[in-house]
């Protein structure tokens, strides 16, 4: 329930048993590699080692690149189906015999086929679209360039200016020919056959009228002719593309197996980054690593059971050197790192929240929701996705931790009353109780939210309470703890004194607890505000100023009340939850009241409805919870900033490896 | 001006206000959904596989449309207009109603613009390494506590103004 202690140590061992060793720590999956810098006067990899490497690396782009290409093509694995799973040696069988480089080579070409084949249908879409008005032109493309006196124009012009174009030009030279060779509405594509005497005029009339010219390709037959090999070359590129597809189609048969060698891929880099990391001599090598501190034995007969020549020292951490992060949490507290890392990890020398945080956030959770019937429904459906299908671990650890979000949903809901929204003054009488009050309400409900609001605000406002005066009191023992006596006694102390002290006053002054506590409170809290104002302003030198530091600290107040005040979030989400569910629950009752069918109606507005309801406030629930962990009580104790410990060992994005 | 006020009655300023509230909220979330859809389509057309996260964030500022709704649906359940026999309010009455849904709808109506904006930079952090996930979602939600609280206060006002 902590952070793990990590104890740095340095390996060294004989060149010749590099790989050996490599392989063993990555087995082993326990450590993570610090980098050893040149500075220390050790040495690069060998040429060979470099070449082996950058072979590796290569391969594992390659893999990445097909994986990319085939994925498109490839079968879905089912959802209850899972990942891939394999053992170890499973995997190294599988892989070895894998011709990457081949399928790799036929997903290149087929690649190129496609793309080359796009390139050439989107240039060949472009030139029908362009010539296709021009199909009933009669002359050979190769006689448009005119004769020795005459020139040939061809062009568009909007149809409505045509007529007046016609006669301006035919007026500016009687010789040019002007015919039309298709028109509608908007356009009008004509030829213009003139004078070389008149171009010049002609073309700047045209110009004038928006004339845009059109040039038409080059070679033999009619531009019909011309348009026909066009829509022939459409239908190769497409049918190739399809054929290359279906090419693919077959290739991604082998998706699996090449997930898998992309997988073993993945552990040769990791091995190869290790091997970069180490410091190299001659003969021999030197490994730093850091590695949690009850495991160093065992790493020492581990290694042993290989190989003698090699030695472990453990070496003390440099100056400004932060050793990396490992959370540890068993059982029951082990989802709730979830949240922990959602924040980011605590830096070394702090503590890991997650167990604190656990009980709160569940709480918060649960008073979101506040449904009883939609936390059932979640604890089972969670509870299912665990039993029958493979996760991966965070993935798990989230689907865990909404499983006991939904037990605690359930038995919370239960006494607020929520089931589906539903009123109790319409449920069956067994179901239900009179209050003293005459309030009608379900079994096991002991208050409700929606006509008494105000007793669930004071709820809220009284647990995000507890829980800043919690954070306080976590913060004053651990800085006690980490030798920070003088600002734990001198900083925390006085605030969490000044708090619990109001927190005795308002429940003297609201008569919970015997009224002497109100006098008692009183006392405390202004016992507390001359403890602040006589230690805040220690720092300052001139006594005025002390002083004055002292009152103006008092101002702190009003950063925790608003915080506390933030915890009414929880009263609105869960009005938010019950009048949702209010409203669909209104509108089934009208739909179900529609003749014949509305039953039917109604019982697909009902499923729909609290489904929405259920994922929408889930999430608001979910985000909201963590919220005030993460705002309102990391805030009082926690510093954020550690390094996360990264385990040299084999990392999976596909296969999932069962252990044997 | 007084004479259509008094012909209305307090019931259509009721309505007025559960208007206000629908109406503002919703616009609140079409922006803001819209802003970090676009946003959302962005990161999917790289990275088709994060189609999942950013639909989560984009529903983010969807909840001030959510919390017009509930703050116009409660005006309704009020005045007894859903059960299809309105109460008759007096203009005091009605004004009280509309002032009271004003909380929500411009709480809702500026935190939906903003968390959208916040939401779309979100998406940033999700394209860049989606492990941020979750840092992405809490910097969002910290501006729908305003619309948190606009609601809140709406709905208490709304249940308890006696009618």
């Amino acid at each position: 329930m902590s952070i793990v202690k990590v104890q740095k140590i340095q390996i060294a061992a004989v060149a010749s048993h590099k790989n050996t060793i490599i392989e063993v720590l990555q087995n082993f999956g326990s450590l993570h590699i610090e980098e050893i810098t040149e500075q220390g006067g050790l040495g690069q990899l060998s040429p060979e080692e470099i070449a082996k490497i950058q072979q590796i690396e290569l391969n594992h782009a390659n893999a990445e690149y097909a994986i990319k290409i085939l994925s498109p093509y490839g079968k879905k694995r089912g959802l209850l189906a899972g990942p891939i799973t394999l053992t170890d040696q499973e995997m190294e069988e599988k892989s070895k015999g894998f011709d990457l480089n081949g399928l790799v080579k036929q997903c290149t070409v087929i690649e190129d086929s496609i793309t080359s084949s796009k390139n050439d249908l989107n240039f060949l879409h472009n030139e029908k679209n362009l010539y296709t008005p021009w199909k009933n032109l009669k002359i050979d493309l190769c006689n448009l360039n005119g004769t020795k006196y005459t020139v040939l124009i061809t062009g568009f012009i909007k149809t409505e200016l045509f007529a007046a174009t016609k006669e301006e030009i035919i007026n500016l030279d009687r010789l040019t020919s002007i015919s039309t060779v298709q028109t509608d509405d908007k356009l009008t594509y004509l030829t213009i056959i003139c004078e070389r005497t008149a171009e010049r005029e002609i073309r700047q009339r045209l110009a004038d009228r928006k004339f845009t010219e059109t040039e038409l390709p080059a070679g033999k037959g009619t531009i019909g002719e011309y348009l026909k090999s066009v829509s022939e070359k459409i239908t190769t590129h497409s049918k190739n593309i399809k054929e290359q597809e279906a090419e693919l189609t077959k290739l991604a048969r082998q998706l699996d197996s090449l997930k898998i060698k992309y997988d073993h891929l993945n552990w040769q880099k990791e091995k190869s980054e290790a091997q970069r990391k180490a410091g190299n001599t001659t003969y021999s090598f030197i490994i730093e690593a850091w590695l949690p501190k009850n495991r160093v034995t065992e790493l020492q007969n581990t290694l042993e059971s290989h190989t003698k020549e090699f030695s472990i020292i453990e070496k003390p951490a440099e100056e400004n050197e932060l050793p990396p992060v490992i959370l540890e949490n068993k059982n029951v507290a082990w989802p709730f790192e979830t949240l922990t890392r959602m924040y980011g990890l605590p830096s070394h020398t702090n503590l890991d929240p997650t167990p604190f945080l656990s009980v709160f956030f569940i709480l918060f959770f649960a008073l979101c929701l506040t449904d009883a019937a939609y936390g059932l429904i979640m604890f089972i459906v969670m509870g299912l996705a665990l039993k029958f299908m493979t996760l991966g671990e965070g993935i798990r650890r989230l689907v865990k931790l909404l499983m006991y979000c939904g037990l605690v949903t359930f038995f919370v809901g239960a006494i607020f009353g929520g089931w589906f929204g539903f009123e109790a003054k319409y449920a069956p009488e067994f179901l239900t109780y009179t209050t003293a009050e005459g309030e009608k309400m379900f079994l096991f409900q002991q208050i409700n939210a929606v006509t008494n609001p105000l007793a669930v605000l004071i709820l809220a406002l009284g647990l995000g309470f507890i829980q800043i005066l919690f954070g306080l009191y976590i913060k004053l023992v651990h800085t006690y703890r980490q030798g920070y006596k003088k600002e734990a006694l001198l900083d925390t102390a006085p605030w969490a004194f000044m708090m619990t002290g109001i927190g005795f006053f308002i429940l003297g002054a609201s008569q919970v607890l015997p009224a002497p506590a109100g006098m008692i409170g009183q006392w405390w809290v202004i016992l507390a505000t001359a403890i602040l104002i006589l230690t805040q302003g220690r720092d300052k030198k001139n006594p005025v100023m002390k002083l004055v530091g002292g009152i103006l600290s008092l101002y702190g107040l009003v950063g925790y009340m608003s915080d506390i005040l933030s915890y009414s979030r929880l009263l609105a989400l869960g009005l938010a939850t019950t009048i949702i569910a209010l409203a669909v629950n209104v509108i089934v009752d009208l739909t179900g009241g529609i003749p014949y069918i509305g039953w039917l109606f109604a019982i697909v507005i009902f499923i729909g409805g609290h489904t929405f309801n259920l994922l929408i406030n889930s999430l608001g629930s979910f985000i909201h919870s963590g919220r005030l962990q993460f705002v309102e009580f990391f805030g009082k104790f926690f510093e954020g900033g550690g390094k996360e410990f990264r385990a040299f060992s084999k990392k999976n994005k596909y296969v999932y490896i069962k252990n044997n | 001006m007084e004479d259509l006020f008094t012909q209305m009655g307090g019931l259509a300023l009721a309505i007025a206000g559960a208007g206000i509230a629908v109406g503002l909220g919703g616009i609140g979330s079409s922006i803001g959904v819209g802003l970090a859809g676009q946003a959302g389509a962005g990161v999917v057309t790289e990275q088709p596989e994060k189609f999942g996260k950013a639909l989560v964030l984009e529903a983010l500022p969807g909840t001030q449309g959510i919390y017009g709704f509930l703050v116009g649906f409660i005006v309704l359940l009020v005045t007894g207009i859903l059960t299809g026999d309105p109460k008759t309010l007096t203009l005091a009455q009605g004004g009280q109603l509309f002032f009271a849904c004003i909380p929500c709808g411009l709480a809702c109506l500026f935190s939906g613009i903003y968390q959208g904006k916040v939401t779309a930079a979100g998406m940033n952090m999700i394209a860049k390494d989606d492990s941020h996930m979750g840092k992405a979602m809490v910097l969002s939600a910290m501006v729908e506590t305003y619309a948190v609280l606009g609601f809140l206060i709406s709905a208490l006002l709304v249940f308890f103004i006696k009618l």
